[in-house]
Protein backbone atom coordinates (compact mmCIF):
# COMPACT_ATOMS: atom_id res chain seq x y z
CA UNK A 1 0.00 0.00 0.00
CA UNK A 2 1.52 3.76 -1.18
CA UNK A 3 1.29 5.89 1.74
CA UNK A 4 -1.13 8.67 1.48
CA UNK A 5 -0.02 11.50 -0.34
CA UNK A 6 -1.38 15.11 1.13
CA UNK A 7 -1.29 17.47 -2.03
CA UNK A 8 -3.13 21.31 -1.98
CA UNK A 9 -3.44 22.87 -5.40
CA UNK A 10 -3.06 26.10 -6.34
CA UNK A 11 -4.08 28.10 -9.64
CA UNK A 12 -6.04 31.60 -9.90
CA UNK A 13 -8.16 29.69 -12.32
CA UNK A 14 -11.01 27.80 -10.49
CA UNK A 15 -11.98 26.15 -13.01
CA UNK A 16 -8.40 23.86 -13.96
CA UNK A 17 -8.34 23.73 -10.29
CA UNK A 18 -11.07 21.81 -10.04
CA UNK A 19 -10.47 19.92 -13.32
CA UNK A 20 -7.28 18.92 -11.94
CA UNK A 21 -8.73 17.70 -8.32
CA UNK A 22 -11.19 15.51 -10.27
CA UNK A 23 -8.36 13.53 -11.91
CA UNK A 24 -6.42 13.15 -9.10
CA UNK A 25 -8.69 12.50 -6.26
CA UNK A 26 -8.93 8.86 -6.82
CA UNK A 27 -5.24 8.88 -5.90
CA UNK A 28 -4.33 11.54 -3.85
CA UNK A 29 -5.27 13.33 -0.86
CA UNK A 30 -6.51 16.73 -2.22
CA UNK A 31 -6.42 18.54 1.57
CA UNK A 32 -6.85 22.23 0.02
CA UNK A 33 -7.14 24.27 -2.82
CA UNK A 34 -5.99 27.76 -3.43
CA UNK A 35 -6.53 30.58 -5.90
CA UNK A 36 -3.94 33.28 -4.93
CA UNK A 37 -0.72 33.80 -3.61
CA UNK A 38 -1.37 34.81 -0.50
CA UNK A 39 -4.48 31.95 0.11
CA UNK A 40 -2.07 29.28 -1.11
CA UNK A 41 0.75 30.53 1.35
CA UNK A 42 -2.09 30.20 3.97
CA UNK A 43 -3.38 26.90 2.87
CA UNK A 44 0.06 25.40 2.69
CA UNK A 45 0.50 26.99 6.28
CA UNK A 46 -2.44 25.61 7.65
CA UNK A 47 -2.36 21.99 6.70
CA UNK A 48 1.23 21.45 5.74
CA UNK A 49 0.70 19.27 2.90
CA UNK A 50 3.23 16.71 1.02
CA UNK A 51 3.38 18.33 -1.87
CA UNK A 52 1.90 21.42 -3.98
CA UNK A 53 1.05 21.44 -7.35
CA UNK A 54 1.78 25.22 -8.23
CA UNK A 55 0.72 27.36 -10.77
CA UNK A 56 3.53 29.40 -12.63
CA UNK A 57 1.79 32.16 -13.53
CA UNK A 58 -0.36 34.08 -10.70
CA UNK A 59 -1.00 37.83 -9.95
CA UNK A 60 1.09 38.79 -7.45
CA UNK A 61 4.43 37.00 -8.36
CA UNK A 62 3.09 34.23 -9.25
CA UNK A 63 4.78 30.81 -8.32
CA UNK A 64 8.41 31.87 -7.23
CA UNK A 65 6.27 34.35 -4.79
CA UNK A 66 4.55 31.53 -3.12
CA UNK A 67 7.46 29.24 -2.89
CA UNK A 68 9.64 32.40 -1.39
CA UNK A 69 6.77 33.07 1.01
CA UNK A 70 7.14 29.41 2.34
CA UNK A 71 10.48 29.17 2.03
CA UNK A 72 10.54 32.00 4.71
CA UNK A 73 7.99 30.64 7.31
CA UNK A 74 10.38 27.67 7.70
CA UNK A 75 7.92 24.85 6.49
CA UNK A 76 9.16 21.54 4.37
CA UNK A 77 7.01 20.59 1.28
CA UNK A 78 7.73 19.87 -2.32
CA UNK A 79 6.49 22.15 -5.06
CA UNK A 80 6.02 20.59 -8.61
CA UNK A 81 5.47 23.68 -11.18
CA UNK A 82 2.14 22.60 -13.26
CA UNK A 83 2.05 25.57 -15.91
CA UNK A 84 0.55 26.11 -19.60
CA UNK A 85 3.45 28.45 -20.19
CA UNK A 86 6.32 28.00 -22.77
CA UNK A 87 8.11 30.92 -21.70
CA UNK A 88 11.59 29.54 -20.92
CA UNK A 89 12.37 32.46 -18.36
CA UNK A 90 8.80 31.79 -16.62
CA UNK A 91 9.89 27.69 -16.04
CA UNK A 92 13.32 28.70 -14.78
CA UNK A 93 12.36 31.17 -13.12
CA UNK A 94 9.95 29.13 -10.53
CA UNK A 95 12.67 25.78 -10.57
CA UNK A 96 15.24 28.03 -9.60
CA UNK A 97 12.86 29.69 -6.38
CA UNK A 98 13.28 25.70 -5.27
CA UNK A 99 10.33 24.19 -7.55
CA UNK A 100 11.41 20.49 -7.52
CA UNK A 101 10.30 19.62 -11.00
CA UNK A 102 8.15 21.03 -13.97
CA UNK A 103 5.16 19.69 -16.12
CA UNK A 104 2.57 21.08 -18.21
CA UNK A 105 -0.85 21.20 -17.94
CA UNK A 106 -1.65 19.25 -21.01
CA UNK A 107 -0.32 16.00 -19.16
CA UNK A 108 -2.35 13.09 -18.69
CA UNK A 109 -3.88 12.21 -15.12
CA UNK A 110 -2.10 9.30 -15.17
CA UNK A 111 1.38 10.80 -15.43
CA UNK A 112 0.58 13.77 -13.46
CA UNK A 113 -0.24 11.46 -9.95
CA UNK A 114 2.96 9.58 -10.89
CA UNK A 115 5.30 12.61 -11.07
CA UNK A 116 3.62 13.99 -7.52
CA UNK A 117 4.61 11.08 -5.94
CA UNK A 118 8.18 10.97 -7.50
CA UNK A 119 8.58 14.39 -6.63
CA UNK A 120 7.12 13.61 -3.06
CA UNK A 121 9.68 10.71 -2.65
CA UNK A 122 12.10 13.81 -3.36
CA UNK A 123 12.65 12.42 -6.68
CA UNK A 124 13.50 15.33 -9.32
CA UNK A 125 10.58 16.01 -12.56
CA UNK A 126 11.71 16.77 -15.46
CA UNK A 127 9.49 16.95 -18.56
CA UNK A 128 10.78 16.97 -21.93
CA UNK A 129 10.31 20.43 -22.38
CA UNK A 130 12.25 21.32 -19.16
CA UNK A 131 14.91 18.88 -20.34
CA UNK A 132 15.38 20.64 -23.87
CA UNK A 133 15.37 23.85 -21.37
CA UNK A 134 18.32 22.90 -19.61
CA UNK A 135 19.93 21.99 -22.32
CA UNK A 136 19.83 24.93 -24.32
CA UNK A 137 21.09 27.07 -21.38
CA UNK A 138 23.87 24.69 -20.33
CA UNK A 139 24.75 24.71 -24.34
CA UNK A 140 28.52 24.29 -25.06
CA UNK A 141 29.15 28.29 -25.93
CA UNK A 142 26.02 29.20 -24.30
CA UNK A 143 25.25 30.94 -21.14
CA UNK A 144 27.87 28.39 -19.33
CA UNK A 145 30.53 29.97 -20.51
CA UNK A 146 31.57 31.39 -17.34
CA UNK A 147 33.72 28.26 -15.71
CA UNK A 148 32.33 28.78 -12.50
CA UNK A 149 28.66 27.91 -13.16
CA UNK A 150 28.01 23.94 -12.69
CA UNK A 151 28.69 22.74 -16.20
CA UNK A 152 26.83 19.49 -17.22
CA UNK A 153 29.15 16.28 -17.04
CA UNK A 154 28.65 14.08 -20.39
CA UNK A 155 26.56 11.18 -18.80
CA UNK A 156 24.20 14.09 -17.24
CA UNK A 157 23.76 15.68 -21.00
CA UNK A 158 22.85 11.77 -22.52
CA UNK A 159 20.13 11.28 -19.42
CA UNK A 160 18.87 14.95 -20.86
CA UNK A 161 18.81 14.41 -24.23
CA UNK A 162 17.02 11.08 -23.56
CA UNK A 163 14.27 12.67 -21.67
CA UNK A 164 13.89 15.49 -24.10
CA UNK A 165 13.47 12.86 -26.89
CA UNK A 166 10.45 11.73 -24.57
CA UNK A 167 11.95 8.47 -22.70
CA UNK A 168 10.13 7.37 -19.32
CA UNK A 169 13.69 7.50 -16.66
CA UNK A 170 13.22 4.08 -16.90
CA UNK A 171 14.03 3.68 -20.83
CA UNK A 172 16.63 5.52 -20.05
CA UNK A 173 18.21 3.65 -17.61
CA UNK A 174 17.69 0.69 -19.86
CA UNK A 175 19.23 2.45 -23.21
CA UNK A 176 22.55 3.75 -21.19
CA UNK A 177 23.00 0.52 -18.85
CA UNK A 178 22.20 2.05 -15.87
CA UNK A 179 19.99 1.16 -13.27
CA UNK A 180 16.64 4.03 -12.88
CA UNK A 181 18.33 5.05 -9.41
CA UNK A 182 21.00 6.44 -11.20
CA UNK A 183 19.21 8.47 -13.83
CA UNK A 184 17.18 9.91 -11.10
CA UNK A 185 20.83 10.62 -9.67
CA UNK A 186 21.98 12.63 -12.55
CA UNK A 187 18.67 14.38 -12.75
CA UNK A 188 18.78 15.89 -9.16
CA UNK A 189 22.07 17.02 -9.75
CA UNK A 190 21.19 18.93 -12.60
CA UNK A 191 18.28 20.45 -10.71
CA UNK A 192 20.89 20.93 -7.70
CA UNK A 193 23.25 22.93 -10.77
CA UNK A 194 20.12 24.68 -12.03
CA UNK A 195 19.32 26.01 -8.78
CA UNK A 196 23.25 26.76 -8.32
CA UNK A 197 23.01 29.20 -11.26
CA UNK A 198 22.97 32.59 -11.00
CA UNK A 199 19.43 34.09 -12.08
CA UNK A 200 20.82 36.62 -13.89
CA UNK A 201 23.38 34.12 -16.35
CA UNK A 202 19.71 32.21 -17.29
CA UNK A 203 17.78 34.93 -17.45
CA UNK A 204 19.81 36.55 -20.15
CA UNK A 205 20.05 32.62 -22.18
CA UNK A 206 16.19 33.09 -21.73
CA UNK A 207 16.10 36.08 -22.93
CA UNK A 208 18.61 35.47 -26.51
CA UNK A 209 17.64 31.99 -27.62
CA UNK A 210 19.53 33.19 -30.78
CA UNK A 211 20.98 31.20 -33.97
CA UNK A 212 24.10 29.66 -33.81
CA UNK B 1 -1.18 102.11 -63.06
CA UNK B 2 -0.78 98.69 -64.14
CA UNK B 3 -3.79 97.75 -62.05
CA UNK B 4 -1.51 96.91 -58.89
CA UNK B 5 -3.00 99.48 -57.04
CA UNK B 6 -6.55 98.73 -57.22
CA UNK B 7 -5.87 95.13 -56.98
CA UNK B 8 -4.18 95.54 -53.68
CA UNK B 9 -7.40 97.34 -52.51
CA UNK B 10 -9.43 95.31 -53.50
CA UNK B 11 -7.10 92.45 -51.55
CA UNK B 12 -7.30 94.28 -48.62
CA UNK B 13 -9.76 95.76 -48.46
CA UNK B 14 -9.21 99.55 -48.08
CA UNK B 15 -10.05 102.71 -50.73
CA UNK B 16 -8.12 102.72 -53.75
CA UNK B 17 -6.62 106.56 -53.02
CA UNK B 18 -5.09 104.98 -49.68
CA UNK B 19 -2.99 102.49 -50.95
CA UNK B 20 -2.34 105.13 -53.94
CA UNK B 21 -0.87 107.70 -50.95
CA UNK B 22 1.22 104.85 -49.90
CA UNK B 23 2.78 104.32 -53.19
CA UNK B 24 3.63 107.53 -53.17
CA UNK B 25 4.65 107.80 -49.64
CA UNK B 26 6.76 104.96 -50.96
CA UNK B 27 8.29 106.22 -54.09
CA UNK B 28 9.50 109.76 -51.95
CA UNK B 29 11.97 107.23 -50.28
CA UNK B 30 13.25 105.58 -53.47
CA UNK B 31 12.36 102.17 -51.96
CA UNK B 32 8.30 102.26 -53.20
CA UNK B 33 9.26 102.38 -57.26
CA UNK B 34 11.05 98.83 -56.82
CA UNK B 35 8.25 97.61 -55.04
CA UNK B 36 5.94 98.62 -56.87
CA UNK B 37 7.40 97.07 -59.80
CA UNK B 38 8.13 93.99 -57.66
CA UNK B 39 4.51 93.76 -56.62
CA UNK B 40 3.49 94.64 -60.49
CA UNK B 41 5.45 90.98 -61.49
CA UNK B 42 4.21 89.27 -58.59
CA UNK B 43 0.80 89.99 -58.35
CA UNK B 44 -1.16 87.34 -59.34
CA UNK B 45 -3.74 86.99 -61.98
CA UNK B 46 -7.61 88.00 -60.91
CA UNK B 47 -9.32 84.81 -60.27
CA UNK B 48 -6.35 83.57 -58.64
CA UNK B 49 -7.54 80.48 -55.94
CA UNK B 50 -4.60 79.04 -54.36
CA UNK B 51 -4.87 80.28 -50.71
CA UNK B 52 -1.19 79.78 -50.29
CA UNK B 53 -0.18 82.28 -52.57
CA UNK B 54 -2.82 84.64 -52.21
CA UNK B 55 -2.47 84.55 -48.32
CA UNK B 56 1.41 85.48 -49.48
CA UNK B 57 0.51 88.05 -51.79
CA UNK B 58 -1.79 89.52 -49.52
CA UNK B 59 0.43 89.62 -46.34
CA UNK B 60 2.67 91.31 -48.91
CA UNK B 61 0.53 93.79 -49.60
CA UNK B 62 -0.47 94.45 -46.12
CA UNK B 63 3.27 94.94 -44.87
CA UNK B 64 4.14 97.62 -47.64
CA UNK B 65 0.82 99.49 -47.64
CA UNK B 66 1.42 99.64 -43.47
CA UNK B 67 5.34 100.71 -44.00
CA UNK B 68 4.12 103.42 -47.11
CA UNK B 69 2.02 104.90 -44.64
CA UNK B 70 4.54 104.75 -41.22
CA UNK B 71 6.88 106.57 -44.08
CA UNK B 72 4.40 109.07 -45.28
CA UNK B 73 4.06 109.97 -41.71
CA UNK B 74 7.77 109.84 -40.81
CA UNK B 75 8.35 112.52 -43.98
CA UNK B 76 5.74 114.38 -42.49
CA UNK B 77 7.26 114.90 -39.95
CA UNK B 78 4.40 113.39 -37.22
CA UNK B 79 6.91 111.07 -35.83
CA UNK B 80 7.27 110.27 -32.27
CA UNK B 81 10.60 108.79 -32.09
CA UNK B 82 12.55 106.17 -33.68
CA UNK B 83 12.89 103.85 -30.82
CA UNK B 84 9.57 103.88 -30.08
CA UNK B 85 8.27 102.45 -33.17
CA UNK B 86 10.97 100.04 -33.38
CA UNK B 87 9.65 98.50 -29.71
CA UNK B 88 5.99 99.03 -31.43
CA UNK B 89 7.15 97.07 -34.37
CA UNK B 90 8.66 94.34 -32.38
CA UNK B 91 5.61 94.47 -30.21
CA UNK B 92 3.23 93.60 -33.37
CA UNK B 93 5.34 91.27 -34.56
CA UNK B 94 5.74 89.18 -31.72
CA UNK B 95 1.99 89.28 -31.70
CA UNK B 96 1.69 88.10 -35.08
CA UNK B 97 3.58 84.89 -34.38
CA UNK B 98 1.62 83.89 -31.37
CA UNK B 99 -1.87 84.79 -32.68
CA UNK B 100 -0.95 83.10 -36.02
CA UNK B 101 -0.20 79.25 -34.18
CA UNK B 102 -3.62 80.14 -32.12
CA UNK B 103 -5.51 80.76 -35.28
CA UNK B 104 -4.14 78.06 -36.67
CA UNK B 105 -4.94 75.09 -33.96
CA UNK B 106 -8.00 76.63 -32.41
CA UNK B 107 -10.74 75.91 -35.18
CA UNK B 108 -9.93 72.28 -35.90
CA UNK B 109 -7.50 71.31 -32.95
CA UNK B 110 -9.94 67.74 -32.18
CA UNK B 111 -10.32 67.15 -35.23
CA UNK B 112 -6.59 67.14 -35.97
CA UNK B 113 -5.79 65.27 -32.69
CA UNK B 114 -7.76 63.08 -33.95
CA UNK B 115 -6.38 62.79 -37.69
CA UNK B 116 -2.91 62.15 -36.57
CA UNK B 117 -2.93 59.34 -35.49
CA UNK B 118 -1.23 57.74 -38.91
CA UNK B 119 1.05 60.63 -38.85
CA UNK B 120 2.39 58.43 -35.37
CA UNK B 121 4.41 60.21 -32.53
CA UNK B 122 7.11 61.46 -34.69
CA UNK B 123 5.13 63.90 -36.83
CA UNK B 124 3.28 64.79 -33.06
CA UNK B 125 6.10 65.36 -31.41
CA UNK B 126 7.50 67.42 -34.50
CA UNK B 127 4.03 69.48 -34.48
CA UNK B 128 4.40 70.43 -30.88
CA UNK B 129 7.84 71.24 -31.13
CA UNK B 130 7.30 73.95 -33.72
CA UNK B 131 3.98 75.64 -31.82
CA UNK B 132 6.38 75.47 -29.12
CA UNK B 133 9.11 77.67 -30.59
CA UNK B 134 6.91 79.90 -32.32
CA UNK B 135 5.05 80.30 -29.11
CA UNK B 136 8.68 81.23 -27.28
CA UNK B 137 9.98 83.18 -30.28
CA UNK B 138 6.17 85.42 -29.93
CA UNK B 139 6.14 85.69 -26.34
CA UNK B 140 10.03 86.81 -26.14
CA UNK B 141 9.52 89.16 -29.10
CA UNK B 142 6.78 91.07 -27.21
CA UNK B 143 9.00 91.01 -24.08
CA UNK B 144 11.63 92.32 -25.90
CA UNK B 145 9.32 95.18 -27.60
CA UNK B 146 7.85 96.50 -24.41
CA UNK B 147 11.27 96.83 -22.66
CA UNK B 148 12.33 98.28 -25.56
CA UNK B 149 8.91 100.69 -25.64
CA UNK B 150 9.39 101.24 -22.09
CA UNK B 151 13.10 102.44 -22.30
CA UNK B 152 12.72 104.82 -24.91
CA UNK B 153 9.35 106.19 -23.55
CA UNK B 154 11.41 107.00 -19.95
CA UNK B 155 14.63 106.50 -20.88
CA UNK B 156 16.69 104.93 -18.40
CA UNK B 157 15.40 106.50 -15.50
CA UNK B 158 12.38 104.86 -15.18
CA UNK B 159 13.60 101.61 -16.79
CA UNK B 160 13.49 99.91 -13.10
CA UNK B 161 10.19 100.85 -12.70
CA UNK B 162 9.58 99.19 -16.20
CA UNK B 163 11.25 95.97 -15.28
CA UNK B 164 8.99 95.85 -12.15
CA UNK B 165 5.57 96.48 -14.14
CA UNK B 166 6.58 93.99 -17.01
CA UNK B 167 7.47 91.07 -14.66
CA UNK B 168 3.97 92.21 -12.59
CA UNK B 169 1.89 91.81 -16.29
CA UNK B 170 4.10 88.49 -17.10
CA UNK B 171 3.37 87.06 -13.59
CA UNK B 172 -0.35 87.97 -14.14
CA UNK B 173 -0.25 86.46 -17.99
CA UNK B 174 1.15 83.52 -16.23
CA UNK B 175 -1.36 83.18 -13.24
CA UNK B 176 -4.02 83.95 -15.86
CA UNK B 177 -3.20 81.49 -18.74
CA UNK B 178 -1.37 79.01 -16.91
CA UNK B 179 -4.12 76.55 -15.46
CA UNK B 180 -5.56 76.35 -19.13
CA UNK B 181 -2.68 75.74 -20.79
CA UNK B 182 -1.65 72.59 -18.04
CA UNK B 183 -5.28 71.68 -19.02
CA UNK B 184 -4.85 71.58 -22.34
CA UNK B 185 -1.57 69.95 -22.07
CA UNK B 186 -3.53 66.95 -19.75
CA UNK B 187 -6.22 67.08 -21.71
CA UNK B 188 -3.74 65.79 -25.31
CA UNK B 189 -2.18 63.45 -23.30
CA UNK B 190 -5.08 61.80 -22.43
CA UNK B 191 -6.55 61.80 -25.84
CA UNK B 192 -3.28 60.33 -26.81
CA UNK B 193 -2.93 57.29 -24.71
CA UNK B 194 -6.54 56.35 -25.08
CA UNK B 195 -6.00 56.15 -28.80
CA UNK B 196 -3.34 54.33 -28.43
CA UNK B 197 -5.33 51.89 -25.60
CA UNK B 198 -7.90 51.70 -28.19
CA UNK B 199 -5.64 50.56 -30.51
CA UNK B 200 -4.22 48.06 -28.76
CA UNK B 201 -8.00 46.85 -28.24
CA UNK B 202 -8.82 46.37 -31.72
CA UNK B 203 -5.84 44.57 -32.43
CA UNK B 204 -6.74 41.69 -30.01
CA UNK B 205 -10.12 41.72 -31.21
CA UNK B 206 -8.82 41.12 -34.78
CA UNK B 207 -6.42 38.66 -32.86
CA UNK B 208 -9.32 36.50 -30.83
CA UNK B 209 -11.53 36.84 -33.64
CA UNK B 210 -9.60 34.93 -36.77
CA UNK B 211 -8.08 31.99 -34.16
CA UNK B 212 -10.10 31.59 -31.18
CA UNK B 213 -13.70 32.62 -31.97
CA UNK B 214 -13.38 30.58 -35.64
CA UNK B 215 -11.95 27.79 -33.31
CA UNK B 216 -14.93 27.99 -30.95
CA UNK B 217 -17.46 28.26 -33.89
CA UNK B 218 -16.26 25.41 -35.02
CA UNK B 219 -15.66 23.12 -32.21
CA UNK B 220 -19.66 23.83 -31.87
CA UNK B 221 -20.53 22.77 -35.15
CA UNK B 222 -18.44 20.00 -34.35
CA UNK B 223 -19.45 18.58 -30.91
CA UNK B 224 -20.54 15.57 -31.08
CA UNK B 225 -16.77 14.01 -33.01
CA UNK B 226 -14.36 14.15 -29.62
CA UNK B 227 -11.28 13.63 -31.76
CA UNK B 228 -12.28 16.67 -34.24
CA UNK B 229 -12.86 19.00 -31.10
CA UNK B 230 -9.78 18.18 -29.37
CA UNK B 231 -7.90 18.52 -32.93
CA UNK B 232 -9.70 22.17 -32.96
CA UNK B 233 -8.80 22.92 -29.92
CA UNK B 234 -5.24 22.19 -30.21
CA UNK B 235 -5.02 24.41 -33.30
CA UNK B 236 -6.58 26.70 -31.30
CA UNK B 237 -4.25 26.71 -28.48
CA UNK B 238 -1.34 26.53 -30.55
CA UNK B 239 -2.17 29.93 -32.15
CA UNK B 240 -3.29 31.78 -29.51
CA UNK B 241 -0.13 30.38 -27.95
CA UNK B 242 2.07 31.98 -30.64
CA UNK B 243 0.78 35.41 -30.70
CA UNK B 244 1.01 35.86 -26.73
CA UNK B 245 4.42 34.02 -26.54
CA UNK B 246 6.27 34.67 -29.85
CA UNK B 247 9.68 33.66 -28.60
CA UNK B 248 8.37 30.34 -27.62
CA UNK B 249 6.85 29.77 -31.15
CA UNK B 250 10.06 30.64 -32.54
CA UNK B 251 9.44 33.36 -34.90
CA UNK B 252 13.33 33.03 -36.17
CA UNK B 253 13.10 32.34 -39.30
CA UNK B 254 15.02 29.19 -38.90
CA UNK B 255 15.37 25.70 -37.99
CA UNK B 256 13.02 26.12 -35.17
CA UNK B 257 10.43 27.53 -36.79
CA UNK B 258 10.56 25.48 -39.63
CA UNK B 259 9.85 22.73 -36.95
CA UNK B 260 7.31 24.29 -35.12
CA UNK B 261 5.41 24.79 -38.35
CA UNK B 262 5.44 21.62 -39.56
CA UNK B 263 4.52 19.60 -36.43
CA UNK B 264 1.50 22.40 -36.48
CA UNK B 265 0.35 21.30 -39.73
CA UNK B 266 1.27 17.00 -38.92
CA UNK B 267 -1.86 18.05 -35.89
CA UNK B 268 -4.17 19.61 -38.42
CA UNK B 269 -3.61 16.61 -40.58
CA UNK B 270 -4.07 13.71 -37.84
CA UNK B 271 -5.65 13.60 -34.14
CA UNK B 272 -2.50 13.52 -33.13
CA UNK B 273 -0.44 15.85 -30.64
CA UNK B 274 3.53 16.82 -30.92
CA UNK B 275 5.32 17.96 -28.66
CA UNK B 276 7.96 19.84 -29.81
CA UNK B 277 11.48 20.08 -28.02
CA UNK B 278 14.30 22.41 -29.23
CA UNK B 279 17.90 22.91 -28.69
CA UNK B 280 19.81 25.71 -30.14
CA UNK B 281 18.63 26.93 -33.49
CA UNK B 282 20.31 27.70 -36.83
CA UNK B 283 19.82 29.35 -40.11
CA UNK B 284 18.20 26.97 -42.61
CA UNK B 285 20.07 25.79 -45.50
CA UNK B 286 19.73 22.55 -47.37
CA UNK B 287 20.33 19.99 -45.68
CA UNK B 288 18.23 21.35 -42.52
CA UNK B 289 15.30 21.14 -45.49
CA UNK B 290 16.03 17.69 -45.67
CA UNK B 291 16.00 17.21 -41.77
CA UNK B 292 12.26 19.49 -41.37
CA UNK B 293 10.89 17.22 -44.33
CA UNK B 294 12.43 13.79 -42.89
CA UNK B 295 11.24 14.88 -39.60
CA UNK B 296 7.78 15.38 -41.03
CA UNK B 297 7.84 12.10 -42.99
CA UNK B 298 8.57 10.67 -39.72
CA UNK B 299 6.10 12.43 -38.34
CA UNK B 300 3.36 11.54 -40.37
CA UNK B 301 4.34 7.98 -40.21
CA UNK B 302 3.73 7.66 -36.27
CA UNK B 303 0.47 9.70 -36.68
CA UNK B 304 -0.52 7.32 -39.16
CA UNK B 305 0.60 3.32 -37.60
CA UNK B 306 1.86 3.96 -33.82
CA UNK B 307 -2.01 4.50 -32.96
CA UNK B 308 -0.57 7.03 -30.36
CA UNK B 309 -2.22 10.43 -29.81
CA UNK B 310 1.29 11.68 -28.20
CA UNK B 311 4.42 12.13 -30.74
CA UNK B 312 7.76 13.89 -29.67
CA UNK B 313 9.64 16.16 -31.64
CA UNK B 314 13.24 16.50 -30.13
CA UNK B 315 15.71 18.46 -32.62
CA UNK B 316 19.27 19.88 -31.37
CA UNK B 317 21.86 22.20 -33.14
CA UNK B 318 25.70 21.25 -31.85
CA UNK B 319 28.86 22.18 -33.38
CA UNK B 320 28.17 21.66 -37.56
CA UNK B 321 25.63 18.80 -36.99
CA UNK B 322 21.71 18.93 -36.40
CA UNK B 323 20.08 15.95 -34.97
CA UNK B 324 16.05 15.01 -34.87
CA UNK B 325 14.05 12.44 -33.08
CA UNK B 326 10.83 11.59 -33.62
CA UNK B 327 9.12 9.12 -31.06
CA UNK B 328 6.15 7.50 -30.37
CA UNK B 329 5.20 5.63 -27.17
CA UNK B 330 3.26 2.54 -29.22
CA UNK B 331 3.67 -0.73 -29.50
CA UNK B 332 6.48 -0.88 -31.66
CA UNK B 333 7.19 -3.56 -34.39
CA UNK B 334 10.30 -5.94 -35.77
CA UNK B 335 12.11 -4.20 -38.36
CA UNK B 336 12.34 -7.04 -40.17
CA UNK B 337 8.86 -7.84 -40.55
CA UNK B 338 7.30 -4.40 -41.69
CA UNK B 339 5.95 -4.31 -45.07
CA UNK B 340 6.45 -3.06 -48.43
CA UNK B 341 4.84 -0.06 -48.18
CA UNK B 342 6.47 1.32 -44.95
CA UNK B 343 9.37 0.10 -46.14
CA UNK B 344 9.58 2.93 -48.36
CA UNK B 345 8.65 5.54 -46.32
CA UNK B 346 11.57 4.55 -44.27
CA UNK B 347 13.89 4.51 -47.26
CA UNK B 348 12.49 8.22 -48.40
CA UNK B 349 13.45 9.43 -44.55
CA UNK B 350 16.91 7.62 -44.73
CA UNK B 351 17.38 7.98 -48.88
CA UNK B 352 16.63 11.94 -48.28
CA UNK B 353 19.36 12.47 -45.66
CA UNK B 354 21.87 10.70 -47.15
CA UNK B 355 21.87 12.84 -50.48
CA UNK B 356 22.47 15.73 -47.83
CA UNK B 357 25.36 13.63 -46.02
CA UNK B 358 23.25 12.57 -43.47
CA UNK B 359 22.04 9.31 -41.79
CA UNK B 360 18.68 8.31 -40.63
CA UNK B 361 17.78 5.02 -38.21
CA UNK B 362 15.02 3.14 -36.67
CA UNK B 363 14.66 1.73 -33.88
CA UNK B 364 11.59 0.30 -33.00
CA UNK B 365 10.95 -3.02 -30.51
CA UNK B 366 8.12 -4.71 -29.54
CA UNK B 367 6.28 -2.96 -26.32
CA UNK B 368 9.20 -0.63 -26.82
CA UNK B 369 7.59 2.26 -28.78
CA UNK B 370 9.39 3.15 -31.81
CA UNK B 371 11.96 6.37 -32.63
CA UNK B 372 13.06 7.51 -36.08
CA UNK B 373 16.99 8.99 -34.98
CA UNK B 374 18.03 11.40 -37.74
CA UNK B 375 20.76 13.76 -39.22
CA UNK B 376 22.44 16.33 -41.10
CA UNK B 377 25.20 18.61 -41.42
CA UNK B 378 24.15 22.18 -40.83
CA UNK B 379 25.64 23.30 -44.41
CA UNK B 380 26.41 21.27 -47.47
Amino acid sequence: MIPPCRVVIVDDHPLFVSGVRAEIEHDLDVVATANGVDDAIKAIVAERPDVVLLDVHMPGGGGRAVIEGIAATGIQTAFLALSVSDEPRDVIDVIQAGARGYVTKTISPADLVDATRRVHDGDAVFSPRLAGFVLDAFREGGADSDPELGRLTAREREVLRLIARGHAYKECARRLGISPKTVEHHVSSVLRKLQLTSRHELTRWATDRRLV
Amino acid sequence: MAGVASRLAGDIGVPVWLVRAAFVGLAVTGIGVILYAALVVAAPNPGYDAAGVAGLFRATAVAIVAAGALLVVRAIGLWPDDGLMWSLLVVAIGVAVIWQRVEARQPGRWRRLTSRADVGPIGDALGGRAAAIRLVAGGALVIAGVAGLLVAVDALAAAREGAVAMLAAAAGVTLILGPWLVRLGRAYSEERSGRIRAQEREEMAAQIHDSTLQTLALIQRSAGDGAETARLARRGERELRGWLFPDAAGRSGGLREAMQTTSVDVEGLFDVSIEVVSVGDAPMSEPLAALVAASREALVNAAKFSGQSGLSLFFEVEGGRAKAYVRDGGGGFDPESVSDDRRGIRDSIVGRLERHGGSGKVTSEPGGGTEVEMEVPRRP
